[in-house]
């Protein structure tokens, strides 16, 4: 089969990265945490009518952002994490952010840790069409039978993986979904969600994960 | 395999500015879709569950009645300025200031502009103190042209991407 002679090219649309915290109640006041950021130059989302102290109140949502770094937090669900352009920034901005925290507030964002998360989502250009090559992954006989019930020619539009026997409630799982992008469809749209209750295993899985996902690509279209 | 499509259950508008879903970024593609898409953003429901298409729809405060707190989304036409950014632009809402720390202004608004919206070296645009993009151009006769005649509610100046050096005033 002709190979396309064109590099793939792999571009980072949005990485998320960040804990979901193990406590009953969560151990930052939005007042302290506004405060600690603005403190360390971060720009705060705008609030009106905040309720004065010691009203305890629960919050969500982009809280404050410096350079292209946001920062979100839930404290229902215990999340705190960023936003950022690249993974790479993103692991790097988290700990930047956990530094402030641990110094202005006392509070360590590598423990007590429920698990840690990483949710990135990528743009891959291949010169290639995914809609064409993605097909190549399918199980013939499944879309044959497939076929016959829906009465259309059909075929398979994202492939998606995740760990075999995994549980997909479970604090340790990912899921990689590779599919053709909606917007153009020319290049693929990779989504990746990543979580595991420790931080070594998101930054092995981080690591290579680029590279591991060109591959997948290469693979496919092979 | 589950045909049934969470972005084709139709929620009244009421109902979704209710709904106040937390960003949680541990769930899969398909539960984040599930979840974010409904209440937050507007939805094409032709699209497939496992993209993050997300509307500019920037208007949106979500005040459910649980009294959560949900800061509205940093707006994506205007980047984060540093401190001295902000220290000198207060000092120029006071007066005049000396046209070296109207520079450096001007360079650190820039800068972070360029950053934020990823613009290509060489460029032309005209941007406000603020740091939004008004117009762009690869040349500065064509920015100018752009321009032109337009009457705009905050001063803007033009710089050239790449560059330390600005062209103008307005």
């Amino acid at each position: 089969m002709a190979m396309s002679t064109k590099a793939p090219k792999l571009a980072t649309q949005e990485a998320r990265y960040g804990v979901n915290l193990d406590y009953v109640i969560f151990p930052l006041d939005f007042r302290d945490l506004r405060y600690a950021l603005a403190k360390n130059g971060y720009e705060l989302s705008p609030i009106r009518d905040l309720p004065a102290a010691p009203t305890r109140i629960s919050y969500g949502g982009e809280i404050a952002r410096t350079k292209e770094t946001r920062v979100i937090v839930d404290s229902e669900s215990g999340e705190i994490g960023v936003v950022d352009r690249l993974l790479q920034e993103a692991s790097a901005s988290f700990d930047n952010l956990a530094k402030v925290i641990l110094s202005e507030l006392g509070v360590d964002l590598n423990s007590k840790v429920k698990f840690h998360f990483l949710s990135v989502h990528y743009r891959v250009d291949t010169g290639k069409t995914p809609l064409k090559e993605i097909p190549k992954a399918e199980n013939k006989e499944f879309v044959k039978k497939f076929n016959e019930i829906m009465k259309e020619d059909l075929s398979s539009f994202s492939i998606r993986l995740c760990p075999k026997n995994a549980n997909i409630n479970d604090k340790n799982w990912f899921d990689i979904a590779i599919e053709p992008d909606v917007i153009d469809e020319s290049r693929y749209h990779i989504g990746v969600v990543y979580r595991n209750s420790e931080r070594k295993m998101i930054e092995a899985f981080a690591k290579n994960l680029e590279s591991n996902l060109l591959k997948l690509v290469e693979f496919i279209e092979a | 395999m589950a045909l049934w499509d969470p972005l084709n259950v139709l929620v009244p508008q009421d109902e979704q500015n209710r709904i106040a879903p937390s960003k949680d970024s541990s769930l899969s593609t398909d539960q984040e879709a599930a979840i974010l898409h409904p209440a937050h953003f507007n939805v094409d429901s032709t699209i497939e569950p496992a993209s993050r298409i997300i509307s500019l729809d920037r208007e949106l405060r979500v005040e459910n009645q649980l009294g959560k707190i949900e800061p509205p989304e940093f707006p994506v036409d205007r980047p984060w300025l540093p401190k001295q950014a902000h220290e000198i632009l207060e000092k120029l809402k006071k007066g005049p200031i000396a046209e070296k720390e109207l520079i450096t202004l001007m360079e650190l608004i820039a800068d972070r502009a360029i950053e934020h919206f990823q613009l290509k070296e060489g460029g032309f645009i005209a941007l406000t103190f603020l740091g939004r993009i008004v117009e762009v151009s690869d040349t500065r006769i064509g920015l100018l042209r752009k321009i032109h005649g337009h009457k705009f509610t905050e001063e803007i100046y033009v710089w050239r991407v790449g560059f330390r050096s600005f062209s103008g005033r307005l």
